[in-house]
């Protein structure tokens, strides 16, 4: 199979150092200098964006502020600000929408989108920079890649950083994939590298020039079969998913290590929210628990009735609480519920009434929404209210 | 917010000059500051009111000001002096 034929006409932008290019854009004073923003500013908080001066530094997203500071020990160290991101987020995306029907963003600070027909790819993504500098913010850079599928555009986008434009295409793909090794390739890296040299394919060229039947066998069936169809341009990535669970999680500093059930209360009400907001009932539970010695247990368990409640979360959870050789000196506990049903088909029960507690949970949540987020909370919160901050989840 | 940084929490109400609904100068504690640039202008909204920050700069000094739309309150939230 050829390499697809049609001009590459799908996009992928994606804010560089997002969150601390946006501080920087926020704040003069910082423009320039090592900036990183951790999700603690503590010696073990972890860096979620590193400028990109730090980056020159050798300062990588995902180290911890001390192995930072080691490297430069005056980096300067920021909480994240969600509003901020969010923000800038929705202004970019109302630009890009200027320019397609359907624009998806992959995170924070990425975005995929097929531009409309007629339209120069190279032309507009360099307009859609200079507006994002004008509208936005001119400390703002964006890198931007251009191709036949979102994969490739992802990879393009990744060629050149920061403030890149880089195009693959029937006309240059070979060249493109000569300079990249295996693990540049998103979704390559040390696993799937070792099962691809293990069939013979060492470098980006032997991957795409390899057979379907040798794909298959380094990933198995259809793996190997999307990955043949990814590397020759083919779009085989715009599928929707279908959400399955709500979730929610917290990493406890270690003055917080001992609040399971402040944590657990929090949590609870947090992702008891989303789902009433999204209209949903539950059926089942999971948690997981890890402690400071790195020990971890989960248990997830399927309800004998449907709940939307918090309440009712926070009881089931201390359920499992109660079951877990892991109660205390925390370092994650994340909880996940499962078996997600449309609320509007509420069981009535003999012992309890349902539809009450559904009016008091909407008119809570009126009150919340109004008058904004833990306004009303349960007593087991207090002095607790504050610990669980305002997140930027990870992708979609 | 600002941590390890010469930043400071300030959280005061100030008075402030509007030109085409920027801010192009406050007075707080009795002394007038001039904003010579603003890095970014951002809203959120805490429950239904909705909050605009204003992230600038007067001279040396980097300042946070918010601007509640529902009291009609302007506060100083943040200071960093170079």
């Amino acid at each position: 199979m050829e390499f697809n034929q049609n001009t590459g006409n799908i996009i992928h932008l994606d804010i560089n150092s997002c969150f601390a290019t946006i501080e920087q854009q926020a704040n003069p004073l910082l423009r320039d200098k090592p900036v990183v923003v951790c999700a603690y500013t503590t010696n073990s908080g972890c860096i979620l964006a590193a400028s990109v001066t730090a980056k020159k530094l050798g300062i990588k997203t995902g180290m911890k502020v001390i192995d930072a500071k080691r490297i430069y020990p005056k980096v300067v160290v920021l909480e994240p600000d969600p509003p901020k991101y969010r923000f800038v987020h929705k202004k970019i995306f109302k630009i890009l929408e200027n320019y397609s029907l359907k624009v998806i963003p992959k995170s924070i600070d990425e975005f995929v989108f097929k531009i409309l027909d007629g339209f120069d790819p190279i032309l507009v993504s360099k307009e859609i920079k200079r507006r994002i500098k004008k509208e936005v913010g001119e400390y703002i850079t964006v890198s931007i890649g251009i191709s036949t599928n979102r994969y490739l555009a992802k990879v393009a986008s990744n060629l050149q950083k920061p403030d890149g434009l880089s195009l693959i295409n029937k006309d240059n793909f070979r060249e493109v994939f000569s300079r990249l090794k295996l693990t540049d390739l998103t979704g390559i890296k040390n696993g799937n590298s070792t099962r691809l040299n293990l069939v013979g394919i060492k470098t980006v060229l032997d991957f795409y020039n390899s057979p379907l039947n040798k794909l298959k066998l380094a990933f198995g069936g259809i793996g190997g079969y999307y990955w043949y169809l990814r590397l020759k341009g083919y779009e085989i990535d715009n599928y929707q998913s279908i959400r399955k669970t709500y979730s929610n999680s917290f990493a406890p500093p270690p003055n917080m290590a001992n609040d399971t059930f402040k944590i657990l209360s929090k949590l609870t009400q947090k992702t008891g929210l989303r789902i009433r907001k999204a209209g949903f009932k539950i059926s089942g539970v999971h948690l997981f628990l890890q402690n400071r010695d790195g020990f971890t247990w989960h248990m997830g368990r399927k309800l004998k009735k449907d709940i939307f409640d918090s309440n009712d979360l926070f009881l089931e959870f201390k359920k499992l609480v109660g079951m877990s050789p892991i109660k205390n000196n925390l370092r994650n506990i994340a909880i996940s519920t499962f078996g997600i049903k449309d609320k509007r088909m509420l069981q009535t029960e003999i012992f309890s009434d349902v539809v009450r507690k559904e009016i008091l949970n909407k008119s809570l949540d009126m009150i919340n929404t109004k008058f904004g987020e833990y306004t009303i909370y349960p007593a087991r919160m207090i002095n607790g209210n504050s610990m669980i901050k305002d997140r930027i989840a990870f992708g979609q | 917010m600002y941590s390890q940084t010469n930043t400071q929490s300030i959280n005061e109400s100030v008075s402030v000059n509007l030109l085409n609904n920027t801010p192009t100068s406050f007075v707080w504690r009795n002394r007038n500051y001039q904003i010579t640039k603003i890095g970014l202008h951002h809203n959120y909204f805490e429950g239904k009111t909705l909050i605009h920050v204003f992230s600038c700069l007067s001279d040396t000094l980097f300042i946070e000001l918010k601007f509640n739309t529902k009291n009609l309150l302007w506060n100083l939230t943040k200071i960093q002096e170079i």
